[in-house]
């Protein structure tokens, strides 16, 4: 226990640190009351229990848990994720390794865990709106399943040379799992959607769960329960792998080794069609848009060719499964509707956690112009990509079906949206830029704004819709997103105008 | 070239002593990137040995390898016989890069590494005394986040000397330092080789070398091109940066 006491100490005089900072700051502990003070509403308001389950919400909620339980298990690396402090202090330290290894994979199961009241922000509402199930139970099942997903990414580190097979054989698992799941769901039509769910496993369990079902709660307790031991296991064995920590570069100051490493990357010899994206200078931005080139050529090389390649693959058999949907009668809003909810979810939980980072470089001080038109300039390209990326499959969706005006409208609908998510992102971080409240607080809060901006934006289209027709919603819809968002854009640069930027590391993400 | 003291790639595991470092044959590679390669030396108790070479060497990943954060891919290190990852709590590391946990004031910092130590209670005034030799006392209630680089760099050191290491480890000290700062880790670390314990030092700047070091291990593209005392390796050219010059440009 020796080990434990040391990581014990450093975690509780950290963690009176940061309520004492908080304390001292006001400001901070205004939004933190109000977060908590809507937190508390909305679970009190989610405690009616649900009669009847024949909800497409569950059918969502059940393909999140896959999505969260997947995802989280793929990301399994041989690199552990540790802060230079704990490089400088803690590895190095007499601690034993094994023990340092559980303490950074039970701390980052514990920051995952966070997330999970950021998704009870999103999810306990629409529960409580269809009837709501119990946000307790809610609460267990998505905290197990985040606490699941973590202990097998990492059991897997300690399985050695089996991980990079097993995880392709988990990826093919959820794959499976969900293209078994959909073709089910279609099969079944508009009617039965969460008995089909029900009825297929490992969907059944997270269904029986959802609903309170003692079986499933048991299940994913014991899944969980059991993962972690395995994890705990494995930790000793991790550690006989060889475990390159994270983040050493920072220990070397960015020199020596790293710079080596770029002159060998530097000196392969790239395929032809490497060579002709790396040499391209033209890109699009002048002046004050001069980030939006930066940006632009950034994701460029990261996303092409085969990311983009992937995006089309997803357009055309979107097109394909809605064809064949809308032969049985599956209603088309289903799947829009499901990506519209997923973009707005991961486009919030992935805007600036790290913004101060990026703002502190050079690149920003020494381009010219206004700040909201060079945050304009960053985020745009971003929003393309992703936007043109969700909405692409949603179109495919509703060109199958042969909605090609809904399709034709939803584009700029869903680059509006996108926008605005973003936006709030950004004002999100100018409001709370401190590294403890990013990873806390602030997400929280960007979640509840992004809320509010959506459903406002959605309001103006559900009127414009029901007065004049899906094209006049859309417009609409559209106009009052990239409104919010220029609204959040000016609040955000009169912030961040007045910010100082020369010691971002000491207290701003 | 000094061809006495030119050994690249020589097996050292047969004229050895048991008391201090020893690294045999130590690697580490990255990818297609070799980091180090084949490296053995010697750190003698009481003794400084300064790690140099330049940008890219592989003087930081073998510190990095010695202080646990880089698993070797070959190669061994002993400290007093005994292999180096059992001996975690007689070293003492000091990083480039003077990284703090920002929300823990100076005086936590020692309490934490005391619990990972389990040193024996008493060790609050051997801290206090470190506090005052590097003129951190008066800060000892500020947090990480609020000490100047050069302050951070001390409070490293603090941290690595309290647990009276018989292996000290230490990357580029003198990386945000001012002058008097300098002269106390100087004469920090002439105390602790006083003590009995090995020192390893890696450094850029010469001069430090020549004021302190006892020999010198010097690195190319990682793996060892000479070694010896600083009258072996300057006997040819005059001075360590006319010898070190003439041994890494000429490889």
């Amino acid at each position: 226990m020796k080990g434990y006491r040391a990581l014990l100490y450093l975690e509780w005089r950290t963690l009176l640190a940061q309520l004492r900072q908080l304390a001292r700051a006001r400001g901070r502990l205004v939004v933190y009351v109000l977060v908590i003070a809507y937190l508390v509403f909305i679970l009190s308001q989610g405690r009616r229990t649900m009669p009847h389950f024949e909800h497409a919400a569950s059918v969502y909620a059940v393909a999140l848990w896959l999505l969260l339980l997947g995802l989280g298990a793929l990301g399994g690396r041989r690199r552990l994720l540790a802060r230079p402090a704990d490089l400088a202090l803690v590895v190095p330290s007499a601690i034993a390794p094994d023990r340092i290894v559980v303490w950074t994979l039970l701390r980052t199961a514990v920051s995952q865990l966070r997330l999970l009241v950021l998704v009870a922000v999103f999810w306990v509402p629409q529960m409580a709106a269809s009837g709501g199930v119990g946000w307790g139970v809610l609460l267990y099942g998505v905290g197990l399943t985040l606490i699941t997903a973590m202990a097998i990414r990492y059991s897997l580190l300690g399985l050695g040379a089996w991980g990079p097979p097993l995880r392709y054989l988990l990826l093919a698992l959820c794959a499976g799992l969900l293209l078994y799941a959909g073709a089910s769901l279609l099969r079944a039509g508009t009617a039965g959607l969460a008995t089909a769910a029900a009825a297929l496993w490992p969907l059944g369990v997270a269904v029986s769960a959802l609903h309170g079902g003692t079986l499933g709660l048991i299940i994913l307790g014991l899944l969980a329960l059991g993962a972690l031991a395995l994890m705990v296991l494995l930790a000793q064995r991790i550690v006989s792998l060889g475990v390159d920590w994270g983040a050493l570069p920072q220990l070397s100051g960015r020199r020596g080794l790293a710079a080596r490493q770029q002159a060998a990357l530097a000196a392969q010899t790239p395929g032809r069609a490497t060579r002709r994206r790396y040499r391209r200078r033209d890109w699009p931005g002048r002046g004050d848009f001069a980030l939006f080139g930066v940006e632009l050529a950034r994701l460029y090389r990261t996303l092409w060719p085969l990311t983009a390649l992937l995006i089309v693959a997803a357009w055309l058999g979107a097109g394909v499964v809605g064809e064949l949907a809308g032969a049985r009668g599956v209603p088309w809003p289903v799947v829009p509707a499901f990506i519209a909810y997923i973009m707005v979810l991961t486009g919030a939980a992935a805007t600036s956690m790290n913004f101060g980072q990026v703002l502190a470089t050079p690149l920003w001080s020494q381009t010219p112009g206004p700040m909201g038109s060079k945050l304009l300039a960053w985020f745009l390209p971003g929003v393309l990509v992703a936007g043109i990326g969700w909405a692409g499959v949603a179109c495919g969706w509703l060109i199958g079906m042969g909605q090609v005006a809904v399709a034709a409208w939803s584009l700029p609908l869903a680059l509006g949206l996108m926008l605005l998510v973003r936006a709030v992102g950004v004002l999100g971080w100018a409001l709370l830029p401190h590294a403890v409240d990013q990873r806390s607080i602030a997400v929280w809060l960007r979640f509840l704004v992004t809320i509010v901006a959506v459903a406002i934006a959605a309001g103006f289209f559900a009127a414009a819709y029901l007065l004049a027709g899906f094209g006049t919603g859309a417009v609409v819809g559209t106009l009052a997103a990239v409104g919010e968002a220029y609204v959040c854009l000016e609040l955000s640069q009169t912030r961040i105008s007045s910010m100082d930027f020369v010691r971002p590391s000491e207290g701003r993400a | 070239m000094i061809g006495a003291v030119f050994r690249p790639g020589v097996e050292r595991k047969g004229d050895v002593t048991m008391d201090g470092l020893q690294v045999e044959r130590l690697g580490k590679q990255y990818g297609d990137v070799a980091a180090v390669r084949d490296l053995s030396f010697a750190v003698k108790p009481g003794e400084i040995v300064g790690l140099l070479g330049p940008n890219g060497a592989g003087k930081t990943t073998t510190l990095h390898a010695l202080a646990g954060l880089v698993h070797p891919t070959s190669g061994r290190a002993y400290l007093d016989g005994v292999p180096i990852e059992r001996q975690k709590a007689l070293v003492g590391f000091v990083p480039e890069q003077p990284e703090v946990f920002p929300l823990l004031t100076v005086e936590e910092h020692l309490g934490f590494v005391a619990r990972a130590y389990s040193l024996a209670p008493g060790w609050e005034e051997t801290g206090r005394a470190i506090l005052r030799r590097l003129h951190l006392e008066e800060v000892g209630d500020r947090v990480g986040g609020a000490l100047s680089k050069g302050m951070k760099q001390k409070l490293l050191i603090a941290c690595a000397l309290l647990h009276e290491p018989r292996l000290l480890l230490v990357d580029e000290p003198m990386v945000g330092l001012d002058p008097a700062g300098q002269r106390e880790l100087l004469q920090s670390l002439r105390e602790v080789r006083a003590d009995g314990a090995a020192v390893l030092l890696s450094t850029h700047i010469l001069s430090t070398a020549e004021e302190i070091c006892d020999r010198v291990v010097i690195l190319q593209r990682g793996h060892l091109i000479a070694e010896g005392t600083l009258q072996e390796i300057t006997a040819q050219s005059g001075s360590l940066q006319e010898a070190f010059l003439g041994l890494t440009e000429a490889e």
